[in-house]
């Protein structure tokens, strides 16, 4: 036992046996994939913006100004809440990147926002806008080092974010610069990391909602941790924890 | 003051994990209606059903509220019932008609313009490109285990496919039909909504004399 302090507020000390800690018990709890909302939100959102920088639709005098505020609330919001509800879902990927890329797109549909109110002005893609190319740099530096940490996870997701990391890098250098050259680089490698991205929400929602693989994952194997079952349609690769009879929440529901 | 000894601050024993399954009622009942109630509304009069080129003015704040922050809330709710289809369909969807409110809102405010009906609107055909895809995929998901919702989401994704191409195109005609078949898909959810509310089976895990949560209801 331990040595007591003398003084007016000298209390006995607990022996060591009762400070113990207690044997924890862990709560798992199950909940739909975040994943595919956010995924969605990306996709839909880097098409529109990205296949109108190309020039494959619209004028180019400058952002139409009903594209924004869709983009704002899928790509920002709904991927925002993904992102957030990522972290239940123990993804640590996803709670970064999805949050991350959700605020990029609300800050965006902000600053557009501004530009139709008239408060400020956005210049043409041919003229430097460094204050908004600067936002590019930590998107591909972090949504490349998730690329990194992807290797461990399905080729589909390391495609979406490495070609989305390299395509920020050229979107900065294009914006610093007002190179549309390099812009469009960019863009071309949001198009297919877009592209991606659906198809990585895709296969994740196929497999949950019919408990086998759809969509091949991509796995490749001794380097990722996802079975190499899971590039087999038809495959199971979960087994849910489900009480057949209960309600939504004890059970996988539609 | 206790004179404390160096004590572990964690322990070392491996705890037991326990899976903690939680009930709750289907956000998808909630999502169903306040979609249904977005394609509804806008549906018929982007069908040409009803009113003027001024009542978007009127509408857009239930656009925005009910099916957009309604339907999002169901959509998050979805992810604890573990329904990766209805948190997919019901958080695009709420974003989609949160983005269209937004839209109405700044034109009735005049900040932007927003083509008239029956013209060519080519951003909001680009977006319906991708509301279709999206929901052709959730549509094929639907199919594994709920066909209501499957029928509901396929009438939608072929709402969504036509409106494309004929907002991109400025066909008055085919945007009159996607204004229809939106007013069809409302239907289909409402009916999905109406089922899945009806079928909630008695959970036998519930304590009848507990408290809201612990019992089932009131």
């Amino acid at each position: 036992m331990s040595s007591v302090r003398t003084g007016r507020a000298a209390r006995p000390v607990p022996d060591e046996v009762e400070l113990e800690v207690p044997l924890a018990r862990v709560y798992l709890s199950p909940i739909a994939p975040p994943v595919t909302l956010g995924l969605f939100g990306f996709f839909a959102s880097t098409m529109i913006v990205s296949t109108w920088l190309l020039g494959w639709w619209g004028t180019t005098k400058g952002s139409p100004p009903t594209m924004f505020e869709i983009a704002a609330m899928f790509g920002g919001v709904a991927q925002f809440a993904a992102g957030l509800w990522s972290f239940r879902a123990r993804d640590f990927i996803g709670s970064a990147l999805l949050t991350m890329w959700g605020t990029y797109w609300m800050a965006w549909g902000f600053l557009q926002a501004l530009a139709v109110a008239k408060v400020i002005a956005i210049p043409p893609l041919t003229t430097p806008q460094q204050g908004f190319a600067v936002w590019f740099i930590p998107l591909a530096l972090f949504t490349s080092w998730g690329a990194v940490a992807a290797v461990r996870e399905n080729v589909p997701l390391f495609v979406v974010l490495a070609t989305v990391g390299s395509g920020s890098a050229f979107v900065c250098a294009g914006f610093w610069m007002g190179s549309t050259t390099w812009i469009d680089v960019g863009a071309w490698l949001f198009v297919f990391g877009a592209c991606f991205a659906w198809y990585t929400g895709a296969m994740v929602l196929l497999e949950y909602a019919w408990g086998r693989v759809v969509l091949p994952f991509g796995v490749v194997p001794g380097l990722m941790k996802t079975p190499v079952a899971a590039n087999v349609p038809g495959a199971r690769i979960s087994a849910p924890v489900e009480y057949a009879l209960g309600h939504p929440g004890t059970r996988r529901t539609s | 003051m206790y004179d404390l000894p160096s004590l572990p601050r964690t322990g070392t024993a491996k705890p037991e994990p326990r899976i903690m399954l939680q009930p709750l009622a289907a956000p998808s009942v909630l999502g169903y209606f306040a979609l249904s109630s977005g394609l509804i509304v806008w549906g018929s009069w982007f069908a040409g059903g009803w009113g003027t080129e001024r009542d978007p003015g009127s509408f857009f704040p239930f656009l925005i509220l009910f099916a957009g922050v309604g339907q999002l809330g169901a959509a998050l709710w979805s992810y604890r019932a573990r329904a990766a289809v209805s948190a997919a369909l019901h958080g695009s969807w709420a974003a989609f008609f949160l983005g269209l409110g937004l839209i109405y809102l700044l034109a009735t405010t005049h900040t932007v313009v927003v083509p008239s009906r029956g013209m060519e609107w080519q951003s909001l055909g680009q977006w319906f490109i991708y509301m279709a895809v999206v929901t052709w995929t959730t549509a094929f998901a639907a199919l594994a285990r709920n066909p209501e919702g499957f029928l509901a989401q396929a009438v939608l994704a072929a709402g969504a496919t036509i409106a494309a191409a004929a907002l991109i195109a400025g066909s008055p005609g085919w945007q009159q039909a996607a204004g229809w078949v939106f007013v069809a898909a409302a239907t289909f959810c409402f009916l999905a909504g109406a089922a899945t509310m009806v079928r909630q089976a008695p959970d036998p895990l519930a304590y009848g004399r507990g408290d809201p949560g612990v019992k089932v209801g009131q």
